[in-house]
């Protein structure tokens, strides 16, 4: 466990890709615990294999189609016709737009990126402050995975064996609201920038920038509906969205079909950037699980005996620690399986639950060592990883107050509940 | 303890397979004195299922239980357990796969670096609907089916001029309230803590679709590499864990049963009639197979 | 020559190609499924290994333009030669990473065609044709480092350039 941990420290702090270093901790630990060296590879291939991260490439294909067709461009001019004309109103439309975004698609990096890749340029061209730009949308992206669809959620129900559509309904609600949330702190803070607001436009070109957007403007209805009525499932999802995004790509928005290889490639690169750390994390928790780390540590937690509050505060501090270090896929693998019958003894609502989880990882994707918005987002932006960790910490903090509220507050339960 | 096995399996601890790889792992403790600890790692936890034979193969993991169908992708011979309306009953079953049909199943993983163990049940496969139940083979035609993947079963489901669909477990509930699929094929105990009863209204019961179990295997260099007392002890522990399970598949089966009923499934019996009529198609099936298990239903009818 | 740019136009190809192709299975699954009431089990799975594919294909040509997520900390903080040593000491820990990569992925392949299992269902594939993906991946990924080390080595300290700006991020 030591083992692996310093093998991927060390890798990571020497400048070694992070996947690789994870690659590196996954055979140092392998060949300590005298495994036969074909489990690495076979791990490695069996977690990428499986049909829940199926949907991952999936929809950052779909928003690699968005952006370089102009789509996501459209989506920002709708929001911003409609509200941008307020001063501090440029914020707002971000994590609007970060919110229509999410409820298309399943994943906080890719959305993340979508929207910073036009968002971030936009705003500090503008004049708001790059560190508040750039975090903004570094945490807001998280709504990716708790506005459904939503992929850890995906992987969620796979493990609990609990229906993926309760939980995103479960979801929808605290997302929409953290959403909500957000768009007041962005507006304060926009608002008190002094930025100079966007003019404000007649409504007759307020409903032809509408109309200009309605392709994009139709797709959450079209992804939560073919999902809430059956027709496919939320994993296939992604897949519809893709071929959408495609559709609307080279059908409306013009799109050469010679230009689409491009993007598949450019696609296909970040998901494999992707994937390859969540398949290398997934060695790391493969050592932890196998050492029985995460057992010592939830028997240590249930050892106190704590109240119903005390031990959701517990497991809720225990997770912010370990989505520092593990990609959140990770965490709901390894952690679900030895908590699912902890949580029902303890009279806590697995799906409840779900949403607290989500809420806390969105902190996870934003923590170091291991947060892929602050990789995504430092690849976009230019800004190192570090800064960008600074720049998300106000926003981290306002999130991780909303997850509190959500625990304790009066009447929150309710909010959980789905409609 | 002197050697630590690891146990890996996919199922919750609460579903019959955990408990009783939970009384396993008791029950090795107490006859080798202790020198055996096996280190149960329930819910998939460790390695995903479709890994678990492999990872028992090459020595990542020393035992597993996984369903019988993950055995047909090494050997087809475990496709015996899918083969329709073979089967009259839980407790036949229970009876052949503990005889010599079961030791000859066990015994041929040695050829892939495994020592099979034991046999585990679950429960009889049934094809459930919601609407008319399967009482004949028309009744399904035109049918869209969720079934686990499987061929001789899906072969079944297309003879009787139904649509074998396969999709993920978690995917079912919603793909039946809204009749993307319209009757699933599954176990009495995986549709009731599933809550499936809830959007399905009939289970027809009668015909066995298949049977639901598991094969317990262990490493072979693992089990070598244990004393010969160890060997005894461990061999004496999985025959009374066997032999607990065995008594409560039925007693297990007899519950998920009464809660699908209590939560308003129709329950149906098949007549004689109807059951030789599935038969008749399920024979067209049987013919498609392997000598081998040719062979094994001919001796399984008998 | 030749060769090597052949390799290059298919290391930034492929990968798209196979992701578009599992894009494509899916869509037929649900289209087939939804539409006209047929299920062929086993699409899923060729989907995964086209997904998969491509992740691995790809990987290598993040190798080549240096394009994998790291943490630039102490290349960052430590002068230049320094730099220059620690950028060769990671790449070889790299390809010593890789070269493993390589071996593991051949017993793989190994294993599987010993062990006899394929995907169960009516598309029937044997496991050893989509795991070969394992160590034509590690090999892969292999070549474009000792490529990478030449480069550093007759590039000298000037060849150490972050290239984050090219990173094709959605
Ligand atoms: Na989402
Ligand atoms: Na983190």
């Amino acid at each position: 466990m030591w083992l692996s941990a310093g093998l991927f420290g060390g890798g990571v702090l020497l400048g070694a890709p992070v996947a690789f270093a994870l690659l590196l901790s996954g055979f140092g630990y392998m060949f300590w615990a005298g495994e036969y060296p074909s489990s690495v590879s076979s791990f490695l291939f069996t977690t990428l294999n499986s049909s829940s991260l199926l949907s991952i490439p999936f929809f950052i294909l779909a928003a690699e189609i968005l952006n370089q067709s102009g789509a996501t461009r459209r989506l920002i001019d709708v929001i911003d016709a409609w509200i941008g004309h307020n001063r501090g109103g440029m914020p707002v439309v971000a994590v609007i737009a970060v919110a229509f975004f999410s409820a298309i698609c399943g994943s906080s990096a890719a959305t993340a990126a979508a929207i910073g890749s036009v968002m971030i340029p936009e705003m500090i061209a503008r004049g708001y402050g790059k560190h508040f730009t750039i975090g903004l949308i570094a945490s807001a992206g998280g709504l990716g995975i708790l506005i459904p669809p939503s992929i850890p959620l995906i992987v969620y129900g796979m493990v609990t064996e609990i229906s993926i559509s309760r939980l995103f309904q479960a979801a929808t609600l605290p997302g929409l609201l953290l959403a909500f949330i957000l768009c007041v702190v962005a507006y304060i803070v926009g608002r008190r920038s002094g930025v100079q607001p966007s003019p404000r436009r007649a409504l007759r070109a307020r409903l032809a920038v509408t109309w200009h957007a309605i392709g994009v403007l139709l797709m959450p209805f079209i992804i939560l509906g073919g999902i809430y009525s059956g027709i496919f499932t939320a994993t296939e999802s992604a897949a519809i969205a893709c071929v959408y995004a495609l559709g609307l790509a080279v059908f409306a928005y013009g799109v050469r079909l010679r230009d689409v290889p491009a993007m598949l490639t450019s696609a296909a690169a970040t998901a494999a950037m992707i994937l390859l750390i969540i398949a290398a994390a997934n060695l790391f928790s493969y050592a932890l699980t196998s050492e029985r780390v995460p057992h010592a540590m939830f028997e240590w937690l249930m050892a106190f005996e704590l109240e119903r509050w005390q031990l959701l505060l517990g497991l809720m501090a225990f997770f912010i620690l370990a989505g520092m270090f593990l990609e959140v896929i990770s965490v709901v693998l390894i952690s679900m399986p030895i908590l699912l019958p902890v949580l029902t003894a303890a009279g806590i609502d697995p799906v409840h639950f779900a949403v607290l989880l989500i809420v806390n990882m969105e902190l996870a994707v934003i923590t170091p060592p291991i947060g892929l918005n602050l990789f995504v987002i430092s690849a976009i932006s230019g800004m190192p990883v570090t800064d960008v960790f600074k720049a998300t910490l106000p926003f981290a903090l306002v999130i991780a107050v909303f997850l509190l509220a959500l625990m304790y507050m009066p009447g929150a339960h309710l909010l959980l509940g789905g409609w | 303890a002197d050697v630590v096995l690891k146990l890996a399996h996919e199922a919750p601890e609460t579903a019959i397979k955990g408990r009783t790889a939970k009384m396993l792992a008791e029950l090795v403790d107490k006859y080798t004195n202790g020198s055996v600890k096996v280190d149960v790692f329930p819910g998939g936890q460790l390695v995903p299922t479709v890994e678990e034979i492999r990872a028992a193969a090459r020595g990542q993991v020393d035992i597993i239980a996984p369903y019988t169908s993950y055995y047909s992708s090494i050997d087809s011979l475990w496709d015996i357990f899918y083969q329709p309306m073979l089967f009259k009953s839980p407790q036949q079953a229970i009876d052949v796969f503990s005889g010599e049909i079961g030791q000859s199943l066990l015994s041929k993983l040695d050829s892939r670096g495994l020592k099979g163990l034991a046999i585990w049940h679950d429960g009889p496969v049934y094809a459930f609907t919601r609407g008319e139940p399967a009482t004949a083979p028309d009744v399904l035609k035109g049918m869209k089916v969720r079934v686990a993947p499987s061929k001789p079963l899906e072969a079944l489901l297309q003879k009787s001029g139904a649509a074998p669909i396969s999709m993920p477990a978690t995917e079912v509930y919603l793909a039946l309230q809204q009749g993307v699929v319209n009757g699933v094929v599954t176990t009495p105990t995986y549709a009731a803590p599933a809550r499936w009863g809830e959007v399905l209204t009939t289970m027809t019961r009668g015909a066995l679709w298949g049977v639901g179990g598991y094969g317990l295997a262990m490493n072979k260099r693992s089990w070598e590499r244990l004393s010969p007392e160890q060997q005894a002890g461990v061999t004496k522990a999985v025959a009374e864990a066997t032999k607990w399970n065995q008594s409560q598949t039925l007693e297990n089966i007899k519950n998920s049963e009464k809660a699908l009923a209590d939560g308003g499934m129709k329950i149906v019996d098949l007549t004689p009639a109807q059951i030789a009529a599935w038969t008749e198609l399920a024979k067209t099936v049987w013919a498609t197979q392997s000598d081998e298990i040719k062979a094994m239903v001919a001796k399984i009818q008998k | 020559m030749v060769l090597l740019k052949l390799w290059d136009r298919m290391e930034e190809q492929v990968g798209g190609l196979f992701l578009l192709a599992a894009v494509l299975l899916v869509f037929a699954q649900i289209v087939l499924r939804a539409g006209f009431g047929i299920g062929i089990s086993g699409i899923y799975e060729l989907a995964a290994f086209c997904s998969t594919f491509s992740v691995f294909l790809t990987a290598s040509l993040g190798v080549k333009r240096n394009t994998h997520i790291r943490v630039d900390l102490l290349s960052n903080i430590v002068p230049r030669k320094a730099a220059f040593a620690l950028e060769l000491f990671v790449q070889v820990l790299m390809l010593g990473v890789f070269l493993c990569l390589l071996y593991s992925g051949y017993l793989l392949v190994e294993e599987s065609l010993l062990l006899g299992d394929h995907t169960t269902g009516t598309i029937e594939v044997p496991m050893w044709i989509p795991q070969l993906i394992m160590p034509v991946a590690g090999l892969l990924l292999t070549l474009r480092t000792l490529q990478r080390i030449f480069f550093l080595l007759h590039g000298g300290i000037a060849a150490v350039a972050p290239s984050a700006a090219e990173l094709p991020v959605t």
